[in-house]
């Protein structure tokens, strides 16, 4: 391309997206990954867009209602001063689902499927702690530890 | 129209089709998005010359004219968001020629012609070139010069004395000269902040030129939320997504905010600046905000891991 501005345009992560240099990469966040304090205190100021998939949003309002006494507009208060948006399930992350379902164990792992869906498409990566549910993301599926240190 | 415009056999589904077959023909590789995007714009004209309506769906974006995906057939497959980094490949079935004949013949020789003219060394800048030329505003054109000349001088071996200062600075004065402010009325007092940060930080005696190209990049890209909503700058989008496109904005002008903010608060002379200085103030204000309601979920976060496990485990067959 020469010398032009057409080139790479993802900052950090060069192992995994295998470029990068401008932009933050998008974060797709499974639920379990704000567990961890000091990534909820990162992600405040982190950049690129980060988003939670509807079926893990759903997991984390199940959880603030059934065990905190919490309600939705708790959970969405939060992830909006986060910055985190809710990416609902449309039609391209059901075919995704159902491409990479069709290949593994789809009748016990609909929802990590679902889940990964999200983050089929490059650059983004898949925030969890359960990296080996995910393996068939390969390495853009990483620990919210592994996030912080590689930003 | 959505449904139409994403048929395989439509006549952009088609001409998708040839486009990329011809690509993979000739190279041997899928066409990146960059290439497929280009051509798909130049054809798209073309054919209109000849009296041919592709009803391609397509917007001015962060790297020039492309195609809207989503309102694409979805048998073309992108493997990377970004139009330059991603390969467009058709998978599905080849498409149903019948009914389209009468302006079959006049879209493949078109497309030869453009993917032969193309497909070359130096095609695809070439292209850009020629796109860019159709752009409906000249800020487009001189904000490209402002990106290429940054992104030329962070990978330069030679140092340019005062480059930042001399060369840059009065680029992107030029470029926001020709702002077409009537047609964005919402956004000059975020470019007045930051062209102030720009200022700021190209007047430095070694300008962090990474750093100057993060936040101008920042920048274009939230511009572009708004660039591809005005009606010169969008061709054959139904109302639906612009209606999507629309109600991404609050979220993307208050994203862009604290990003400007978090910039600003990292170049010590933004502090005396009238334009900038509410900015950092706010940013700070948001960050100790953020922290008091963290905190006021206290432990609520404690047992997240462990329930997640359980009911994914619950849900499997055991």
């Amino acid at each position: 391309m020469g010398s032009t501005a057409w080139g790479n345009s993802w900052k950090g992560f060069e192992k995994v997206t295998g470029h990068g240099d401008i932009m933050a990469v998008p974060l797709v966040l499974d639920t379990n990954s704000l567990q961890d304090r000091d990534f909820r205190f990162w992600l405040e100021n982190y950049h690129g867009r980060k988003v939670i998939p509807a079926v893990a949003y759903t997991e984390l309002c199940v959880y603030f209602i059934r065990r905190k006494n919490r309600t939705t507009e708790d959970v969405d208060a939060l992830l909006r001063k986060m910055g985190v948006e809710i990416d609902w399930y449309r039609h391209g992350q059901a075919k995704k689902a159902a491409e990479m379902g069709a290949k593994g164990d789809f009748s016990s792992k609909a929802r990590d499927f679902m889940i990964a869906a999200h983050a089929y498409t490059a650059p983004w990566i898949l925030v969890t702690y359960n990296v080996d549910d995910f393996d068939y993301l390969e390495r853009r599926v990483m620990t919210p530890r592994d996030v912080m240190r590689a930003h | 129209m959505r449904q139409l415009t994403r048929d395989p056999n439509s006549l952009a589904g088609v001409a998708s089709y040839i486009v990329i077959s011809k690509h993979l023909e000739r190279t041997g590789s899928p066409p990146t998005g960059l290439y497929f995007n280009k051509i798909m714009s130049l054809l798209h004209s073309e054919a209109r010359t000849r009296g041919i309506d592709l009803q391609l769906p397509h917007c001015w974006y962060r790297w020039g004219d492309e195609v809207v995906r989503y309102l694409m057939p979805t048998a073309i497959d992108w493997n990377h968001e970004d139009p330059n980094q991603t390969r467009v490949s058709w998978k599905g079935d080849v498409p149903f020629y019948q009914g389209l004949e009468d302006n079959l013949g006049a879209v493949k020789d078109l497309a030869d012609e453009l993917t032969a003219g193309y497909s070359c060394p130096g095609g695809i800048e070439r292209a850009v070139a020629e796109v860019y030329a159709r752009a409906p505003f000249d800020f487009q054109r001189r904000y490209k010069i402002c990106r290429d000349s940054l992104y030329g001088i962070q990978r330069s071996r030679v140092e340019m004395k005062d480059y930042g200062k001399a060369v840059l600075l009065p680029m992107f004065d030029a470029a926001f000269e020709v702002f077409p402010a009537s047609d964005f009325p919402e956004v000059p007092d975020r470019i007045l902040a930051f062209r102030e940060l720009l200022r700021l930080m190209l007047q430095r005696p070694e300008p962090d030129f990474a750093l100057v190209n993060e936040v101008s990049e920042e920048f274009w890209f939230w511009f572009c939320y708004r660039l591809r909503l005005h009606p010169a700058a969008h061709e054959n989008v139904p109302r639906l997504t612009i209606d999507f496109w629309e109600e991404r904005l609050e979220f993307e002008d208050d994203r862009y905010r604290k990003m400007l903010g978090d910039h600003a608060a990292e170049i010590l002379e933004a502090t005396d600046s009238p334009l900038l200085e509410p900015l950092i103030r706010v940013r700070k204000a948001e960050g100790e905000e953020y922290r008091r309601v963290l905190e006021s979920f206290g432990d609520g976060f404690d047992g997240l891991g462990e329930f997640v496990e359980g009911i994914r485990k619950g849900y499997r067959p055991r």
